[in-house]
């Protein structure tokens, strides 16, 4: 029952750093070591044998705990950060019950479960948007609006899914099933044209949040989408999940790409960057070649990184210099370099630029659309110059010799971490061959095939 | 506890049809007048009457859990509006055009340090014609897609709480009456969903799910009102 730990000490936890929240000196450490802990746990379980726990079965995947495990250790890096750039007053113990849950949803095998508790543990995480900055309540009300209604979504597509096995051809249901899943997963995810709650968050929230929502829910929800590809509702649904994927990936990664463009600000160029990744994440998804799932697998990984670091950048730079818009930033290089470096690094990535860990997966995946559809990927690659011009501006503004707006100098520890997590992603860009070096295990195919359709 | 039996056998003497005049002019309650206290009882009438309507299906102390759970939230709700709405109403007059009470539309929603365009142009007439698409919206759609597996009552009931949630969520400028659509959303397709799957561990993922959103709800109203405080003091 070692798996079980995985869900409880989270939660128990919550209740102690909710009890000592006003205590960050302790708070803090704990939330941070009860992270590691389930990283370890994910880690060492992972590929275990799966249990039935009250005629439910419970297991987790490699690739599965390898992802929990980044997600944890994300997360922290950024409570660690947060010790210095305070996130909240609930934000320790609504990390842990949100990880929690997720781990729940990430563990149970019943997709109906799952969907009820990946619901709960989102809208956990929503609450960590609100807070006293104008325009952050409303947007943690959108963002809880969109995920309370794509909680039906998911687990009507559920419920279909299962009706279906013992009634096939029941097409009323197929059709609800079908448009449950591809607006359920829609909302969630942020797919264009679903994406309206994405940039208000990286607008308005705490880089915590940013990476609860924009990396572990999402990761939690890719998971689940794996679980739901394979439940069979009608013949020839893997076609039409191939297609929705494909295009909506092609329409995110292109729609992000251009909106990014005219970004005036690290957090802005930040949240089309990331709508932009998403994208060529699902177009990895919607190949379904076994090449471009274990791309779009480790993309989403290099992805998660590249956010949190750039979202930590992002934060410090509003602190030091308040705020991250070009104005702000002109001459930040002389108050904030270690921040700036690990944005200009962290949004590289991101961008896909080459030299950086983004550019080896986006190849791929580009090649790999490329045989399928010449025109999508031109657009693609051209599109992927927005992210990248946005970085560049901010980078080109911070290096200007002007006098700064801001009069704190960036606290040297967040920056630190940033930074290490920035060059993390430099040097897996110069040497890609270290991933060959990570388990074959957790890079095994989380998300069914869908190219032999 | 003879006067909760007595107030459920209340409920469970009224028929399909009264359930459902009833949530309509809950429903339209919540929609036309923006009147804190109306929109909260009509959130609290659907919990109660919902739960007549998926009664027969459900375990009794289930559904008495369910309204107890109804009440709760509403309960939770109610002190959350009373206390923005005092604090608006300290709020002197020159400040900003803050409004002074919470009826009516809150005042501009802040996006941003921008304000949101004031839903006052929307007034109770057009909420009442919007409302009249929303029933025949509801009703179209529960003669094009009737689920043979739910009762007709209750299917009608979730396509018409669906629409009417959907409607408040759109036509609402401030987190708690957004959130009221949000419940009235949730709970019409509860209304359908317990029917469809209803094991004793989704059920309580299900009332989860409620209490989250209700906290949530009162989370970012509470925050909405110390940013609109802190915008009045600069």
């Amino acid at each position: 029952m070692t798996i079980m730990w995985l869900v409880a000490l989270p939660l128990a936890m919550a209740i102690v750093v909710l009890i000592l929240r006003q205590i960050r000196v302790l708070a803090a450490p704990l939330t941070a070591a009860t992270l590691v802990a389930m990283a370890i746990l994910a880690i060492s379980w992972g590929g275990g044998r799966p249990l039935v726990l009250m005629g439910r079965s419970i297991g987790l995947a490699p690739g599965e705990a390898a992802g929990l495990a980044l997600c944890c250790v994300l997360l922290a890096v950024l409570v660690l950060y947060g010790y210095r750039m305070p996130q909240g007053a609930a934000a320790y113990p609504l990390t842990l019950a949100a990880m929690g849950l997720l781990a729940a949803a990430t563990l149970v095998r019943n997709t109906t479960i799952a969907g009820a508790l990946l619901e709960i543990g989102i809208i956990i995480a929503v609450l960590l948007v609100p807070s006293q900055r104008p325009g952050a309540a409303m947007t943690g009300m959108r963002v809880l609006t969109l995920m309370a209604l794509s909680a039906p979504m998911l687990l009507l597509a559920s419920w279909a899914g299962e009706h279906l096995t013992g009634n096939p051809g029941d097409m009323l249901v197929a059709r609800i099933g079908g448009l449950a899943v591809a607006l359920g997963f829609g909302l969630s995810l942020g797919v264009v044209p679903f994406h309206i709650w994405l940039p208000p968050v990286f607008r308005h929230a705490s880089p915590l949040a940013i990476a609860m929502l924009s990396v572990v829910a999402n990761l939690a929800m890719l998971l689940y989408l794996g679980s739901m590809l394979q439940v069979t509702m009608w013949p020839g649904q893997q076609a039409f999940y191939a297609a929705i994927l494909l295009a909506g990936g092609v329409v995110t990664a292109v729609t992000g790409g251009i909106m990014a463009f005219p970004q005036r600000s690290v957090h802005g160029a930040l949240a089309y960057a990331a709508l932009a990744d998403m994208g060529i994440v699902l177009v990895g998804l919607g190949i379904g070649t076994a090449v471009s799932v274990r791309a779009a697998t480790l993309h989403v990984a290099l992805r998660a990184v590249g956010i949190v670091a750039v979202a930590m950048a992002a934060g410090i730079l509003q602190h030091s210099l308040d705020g991250d818009d070009l104005e702000h930033l002109r001459g930040g290089l002389r108050r904030a370099p270690r921040s700036l470096v690990a944005m200009a690094i962290g949004g590289a990535s991101l961008a896909g630029l080459p030299l950086t860990a983004g550019f080896a997966t986006r190849f791929v995946l580009y090649r790999a659309l490329a045989l399928q559809n010449v025109p999508w990927a031109a657009l693609t690659v051209v599109a992927s110059v927005g992210p990248a011009w946005a970085f560049v501006r901010c980078l080109l503004a911070a290096i200007v010799s002007a006098p700064t707006s801001g009069e704190r100098r960036e606290p040297i520890m967040p920056a630190l971490l940033s930074l290490a997590l920035s060059l993390s992603l430099l040097f897996l860009g110069i040497f890609p061959h270290l991933l060959n070096v990570l388990p074959g295990e957790w890079l095994a195919l989380l998300w069914p095939t869908l190219d032999g359709f | 506890m003879p006067a909760l039996d007595g107030f459920y056998n209340v409920l469970t003497s009224l028929t399909a049809d009264q359930v459902i005049l009833g949530l309509l002019v809950a429903c339209g309650l919540m929609v036309v007048v923006e009147e804190r206290r109306l929109s909260l009882s009509a959130l609290l009438v659907q919990y109660l009457l919902l739960g007549v309507l998926v009664g027969p299906e459900l375990y009794r102390p289930i559904v008495m859990v369910r309204i107890g759970l109804g009440v709760a939230v509403c309960l939770v709700l109610y002190i959350t509006a009373w206390h923005v709405e005092t604090v608006l109403r300290r709020q002197p007059v020159a400040s900003v055009g803050l409004p002074q009470a919470w009826q009516g539309p809150l005042g501009p929603a802040v996006s941003g340090g921008e304000r949101a365009p004031s839903a006052r142009g929307m007034g109770a007439l057009f909420r009442f014609v919007v409302l009249v698409l929303a029933v025949l919206v509801a009703y179209g759609l529960w003669r094009a897609y009737p689920l043979g597996m739910v009762p007709a009552a209750v299917n009608l009931t979730s396509y018409l709480l669906v629409t009417t949630g959907l409607l408040v969520m759109l036509t609402s400028a401030d987190p708690l009456r957004i959130g009221l659509g949000v419940l009235t959303f949730v709970n019409g397709f509860e209304g359908t969903y317990l029917f469809l799957e209803n094991s004793l561990v989704m059920i309580a993922l299900l009332s989860v799910i409620d209490i989250v959103v209700a906290l949530g709800i009162v989370a970012c109203a509470e925050m909405w009102l110390v940013s609109l405080q802190g915008e009045a003091a600069a």
